[in-house]
């Protein structure tokens, strides 16, 4: 088994069945795909894999969401992918849009939008009506979430190259917003082994603490960002694929603080899903009891990626 | 650069053009606007403009139509939307065509003297293979090269 000293050190008592956890980190990871409401295909995606004889797995019945088997270049390369009948993505990743409850017609911002996973599934959502801000600062990025949006066919959506914190709206614009702020992608660490991915580093793996109060500091920008962004009566989702309490309970907490008409809701999906609360204490630190309303999803749980979803309402 | 709403003048000429070559109802179009920008109309929801100031964004909406003038070339985003409106310009092609018109190859297809020159939606089982320009005598493809690229080798359509 390989040696994870980031998450052996810091995440043992954190992480329930911590070695069921190490051990989800080598075991395949499935390759999902979300359909997409707004495909102009004949067919749906259940019916394709169906002809295709393929053994897929349908792991959320409420969800059109299928698990495959691999390889994961066959899917990226089918003519339904590129005519927008589906979009690969984690299971754990969809939490963010759905605990939004969104409605067609509503004014929403997405403020870190690349690459368009989570946007275009709002734009599904949305069934296309009403308006959808989308923004993202880095050119490369942003040209990977205009392929994605066109080729999901996404009309109601207007992209914006702004950091999150420098968008140039007025306060209290939006109805709804998702924060899926940057973070240091502990979650995904997974995938990337699997993948036999070069991208991350051995040594990445090992906890960098400048690097991680940059990143605290900019997700305390944009919680403060969308806080004033947002319509009072409007919905916030925060959302990280980190285990970090730092990069999660610790800026819901700074929000929490900070804006007394903020409070945390619980996350109502409309079906069963393998969830842990969020943490009220860690390493010296805690937290109010409220936090236990925020979600943390493990890849030994629901065999997904690893996520943090937390939902508030502004009174 | 400030984007620019079609008038209702152009705004008609783009529905009688749709209305003329692929059937598409007028009605369809209420719950749009059409903006011209970067050689092309884009397509989006009535009334953003009212909601957000589209000067500052880099881009909204989907490109349906590309050209600088009129009469337009139909994009892949126009068949993703009005499809399921069409009732005319479409073409049913069997298989093999179908894979030719991925690999950007041109297809001969018997076409009558109803066939008039321009772009046509072609399907395979009632499913949007690709956009092909009718020319004298034949269907040339307009899949783009980078798609073409993307697409597995090993593309098939069974009969």
């Amino acid at each position: 088994m390989m040696d994870w000293p980031l998450f052996s050190e810091r995440y043992r008592e954190l992480i329930p069945n911590f070695s069921e956890f190490l051990s989800s980190l080598e075991k395949p990871f499935p390759i999902g795909l979300r359909e997409n409401p707004l495909s102009c295909l004949p067919y749906g995606l259940e019916e394709k894999l169906k002809k295709m004889n393929c053994d897929y797995n349908r792991p959320i019945l409420e969800l059109d969401y299928f698990e495959v088997p691999g390889p994961r270049k066959n899917w990226g390369g089918d003519i339904d992918h590129h005519l927008g009948l589906y979009f690969m993505q984690a299971l754990s990743s969809l939490m963010a849009p759905l605990a939004l409850a969104l409605r067609p017609g509503s004014m929403v911002l997405d403020m870190c939008a690349a690459p368009g996973g989570k946007t275009t599934h709002l734009c599904g959502i949305m069934e296309n009506k009403g308006t959808l801000v989308a923004t993202e600062p880095d050119l490369n990025r942003r040209r990977i979430l205009k392929g994605n949006l066109t080729r999901l066919a996404s009309f109601n959506t207007a992209i914006y190259p702004f950091k999150g914190q420098d968008l140039p709206f007025n306060n209290e614009s939006f109805d709804c917003i998702l924060l899926d702020g940057p973070c240091s992608s502990e979650g995904t660490f997974r995938t990337d082994v699997i993948n036999g991915s070069k991208r991350r580093k051995n040594n990445y793996l090992e906890y960098n603490r400048y690097f991680r109060e940059s990143l605290h500091k900019e997700q305390i920008e944009l919680i403060e960002k969308s806080y004033k962004l947002l319509k009072k009566g409007g919905t916030l989702v925060y959302s990280t694929c980190t285990y970090d309490p730092q990069e999660n309970e610790e800026v819901v907490m700074h929000a929490l603080q900070k804006f007394s008409d903020l409070s945390l809701v619980p996350i109502e999906l409309g079906f069963h899903l393998d969830v842990c609360p969020g943490v009220t204490q860690y390493n010296g630190q805690s937290y109010c009891e409220e936090m236990a309303l925020t979600a943390r999803l493990y890849p030994h749980f629901i065999n997904s990626i690893g996520f943090y979803v937390a939902k508030f309402i502004k009174r | 650069m400030l984007p620019n709403l079609l008038n209702d003048n152009e705004f008609q000429l783009i529905q009688n053009y749709c209305f003329d070559r692929y059937g598409i109802e007028k009605e369809v179009w209420i719950y749009y606007s059409l903006y011209k920008r970067k050689e092309g109309l884009w397509l989006v929801n009535k009334g953003i403009e009212n909601q957000i100031d589209l000067s500052q964004a880099e881009s909204f909406g989907l490109r349906i139509l590309s050209g600088k003038n009129y009469p337009y070339k139909i994009t892949r985003s126009f068949v993703q939307v009005f499809l399921k409106h069409m009732s005319k310009g479409l073409i049913e092609v069997t298989s093999a065509q179908a894979e030719s018109l991925l690999k950007r190859e041109t297809i001969q297809i018997e076409a009558g003297p109803n066939f008039q020159k321009g772009y046509y939606v072609c399907l395979y089982q009632e499913k949007f293979v690709a956009i092909a320009l009718r020319t004298q005598d034949a269907f040339v493809s307009q899949v783009p090269k980078s798609l073409t690229g993307q697409l597995s080798n090993n593309l098939k359509f069974s009969e």
